[in-house]
């Protein structure tokens, strides 16, 4: 008979030879000894450390990751007051730049300032010492025009003028010269 | 017809019902993980329970069929 | 075992170390066509040996009922006192009945001869050592030596190194974090993950012991399945009693219900029946889950390579030959995926089962 025909002996048999359902009551025994001893010597020698184990380092791996956070955490509050500082050292330095360059500005204008009035200043002491040296010069010319005039109206005249002629022709000669000018 | 060929037509229509049932299962099962990715697992898991449920009705009857043919 | 069906085995050989010289179980001897057979030269050889008086169709018809004849098939799949081996490795097994197999024989540990339970005619308990014991406790003894190893690898605290340890380890915690802990709750997860991780583990060796040609998945046989779940049986009932007392616990299978007194005393009863029942067969069908998958798998791989015993003594064997062996390596591929499957299947639904014994409905 082929596998196609199914047929009584599936189940009838006694010795288990055709039936797939036939349960060995040696198998069983066996099996139930086998599995038996080995959840026990299993769960006594190997199962316990296994599970301990694998537990144990789940617990360090989540130990070690909160760990971890707790870093991260740190870290990142300590970049965040690096970054303020920074942030501060740049206002300071720039404001430390901006006063500088206030000063050299009001030195600057300081020293042109000064060197305007030294140059006014300068200039105004020279006219004068020009004038002074203008009218010095006037007066030495005029008094020696006079004496000049004097000695040359002396000698045509031939007397000596008096102290009082001198005067008077000093300030004739002196309005005469000054009068053009004037 | 003789009893064991009825029991040959009893085990093809309970497994024709089986393949039906658990391939409706499989379809509706990876539909589901396909729209949400995220519940895949649970997904899996209730597809092998109601298969394994199928499938044990589905040997129930073949093994009856075995017994009774 | 004559030359022809060695010829044969060597075909066979390579992916179910099936073997022509492989006799037919007792329990076929009974049936129809079979019965014509007388037991030992009955092989591919025997049929071409007819060649010249049968034709073709008539060749493959009786390689057909040989073959494929369901006591055959099984031979492959159940238990058996022998492992089976390829031809050319010389072993050989004298059963019971005096047929020579290529095997190599389970030695009996235990010197019983007679049985201990039953009639030699209809044995209930041997105590003979089958294949599927010796198998069993191959892959407790791998387990314990395995665990125990990695128990102290991640007790000492160091980084998980290598591929075996890293592999096992992804495996553990998969149990615990995606099948334990959703089902039983985080709390009460690692009382039970000892129970789960066993289970799963002994259902996986099993079930890859088992795609060892020759030697046969011991949880394709309902006596390992209906252990396996009688033990989560067990300890769904046990925890369950343990933790809401024995009446409460049968009181918790009744999911509460808003309803008159009078239609209460009726309906009440009757669905802790139900539900009682309901737990039985929920048991039971976890088993059976088991048992029929990996059975029928290895039945599939069976038929797979008996084409070529079919085909045997005919110019098609040419042809049939390759295809039967790439399609029993593409199966047998289908069937290391659906070995952690049903490994994995088995471990979830305990735990569900578990779980729910810890709640009330």
């Amino acid at each position: 008979m082929s596998i196609l025909t199914l047929n009584n002996g599936l189940l009838l048999a006694s010795d288990g030879s055709v039936n797939p359902l036939y349960v060995s009551a040696d198998l069983a025994l066996w099996t139930l000894i086998i599995f038996g001893g080995l959840l026990f010597l299993l769960g006594k020698f190997a199962w316990k450390p296994i599970i301990e184990g694998l537990n144990a380092r789940e617990q360090c791996i989540s130990d070690k990751i909160d760990a971890a956070d707790k870093a991260e955490q740190q870290a990142r509050t300590n970049l965040k007051q690096y970054e303020e500082k920074l942030a501060g050292a740049h206002d300071e330095a720039a404001a430390v730049m901006a006063e500088a360059k206030a000063d050299a500005n009001s030195a600057k204008e300081k020293i042109v300032a000064e060197a305007n009035e030294e140059a006014i200043r300068t200039r105004q002491r020279a006219l004068g010492d020009i004038e002074t040296a203008k009218s010095e010069a006037v007066r030495e010319l005029a008094e020696s025009s006079v004496d000049t005039a004097v000695g040359l109206a002396s000698s045509i005249v031939g007397r000596a003028l008096s102290k009082d002629d001198h005067a008077k022709l000093i300030a004739e000669s002196v309005e005469r010269f000054s009068s053009p000018g004037a | 017809m003789t009893m064991s060929s009825l029991a040959g037509i009893g085990i093809g229509l309970a497994v024709i019902g089986a393949g039906l049932g658990i391939g409706k299962i499989g379809s509706s099962a990876v539909e589901g993980m396909a729209r949400q990715p995220d519940a895949a697992s649970q997904i899996q898991t209730a597809m092998i329970i109601a298969a394994a449920l199928i499938e044990g009705a589905t040997f129930f009857a073949i093994i009856m069929a075995f017994i009774a043919g | 075992m004559n030359k022809d069906d060695e010829a044969v085995d060597a075909h066979a050989a390579p992916a179910e170390a099936a073997g022509g010289g492989l006799e037919l179980p007792r329990g076929g001897e009974g049936h129809g066509v079979a019965g014509e057979h007388d037991g030992h030269d009955h092989g591919a050889g025997g049929h071409a040996a007819h060649g010249e008086s049968l034709g073709m169709n008539d060749q493959l018809q009786a390689n057909m009922d040989h073959y494929l004849d369901i006591g055959h098939l099984m031979a492959h799949v159940q238990d058996a006192n022998f492992i089976e081996t390829p031809g050319f490795l010389g072993l050989e097994y004298t059963d019971d009945q005096g047929h020579v197999h290529s095997g190599f024989g389970i030695p009996n540990v235990f010197g019983v001869e007679q049985p201990v339970v039953g009639t030699p005619e209809a044995p209930v308990l041997t105590l003979r050592p089958t294949k599927f014991m010796a198998i069993e406790l191959v892959v407790a003894v791998l387990m314990f030596l395995v665990f125990c190893w990695l128990g102290r690898k991640i007790q000492s605290g160091q980084k998980p190194k290598g591929k075996v340890w890293n592999a096992l380890e992804a495996m553990i915690v998969f149990i615990r974090d995606e099948v334990a802990r959703p089902a039983i709750g985080k709390k009460d997860t690692d009382r039970f993950l000892p129970f789960i991780l066993t289970t799963f583990f002994f259902v996986l060796g099993l079930n890859l012991f088992g795609m060892i040609p020759g030697f046969g998945s011991a949880t394709g046989t309902m006596a390992v399945t209906g252990v396996l779940a009688l033990f989560v049986f067990g300890v769904v009932v046990g925890s369950g009693v343990k933790k809401m007392g024995f009446v409460q616990f049968l009181k918790a299978q009744v999911p509460t219900m808003d309803l008159p007194p009078m239609l209460k005393m009726v309906l009440v009863p009757l669905i802790f029946v139900i539900e009682i029942f309901g737990m039985l067969v929920k048991h039971f069908v976890l088993a059976v889950r088991l048992f029929a998958n990996m059975f029928a798998g290895h039945l599939v791989l069976a038929i797979f390579v008996a084409f070529i015993g079919v085909a045997g003594g005919t110019a098609i064997v040419y042809a049939v030959a390759p295809i039967a062996v790439l399609g029993s390596v593409a199966f047998s591929a289908l069937e290391l995926f659906v070995a952690f499957l049903q490994a994995y299947i088995f471990a979830f639904l305990a735990s569900l089962f578990i779980g729910s014994a810890q709640h009330a409905h």
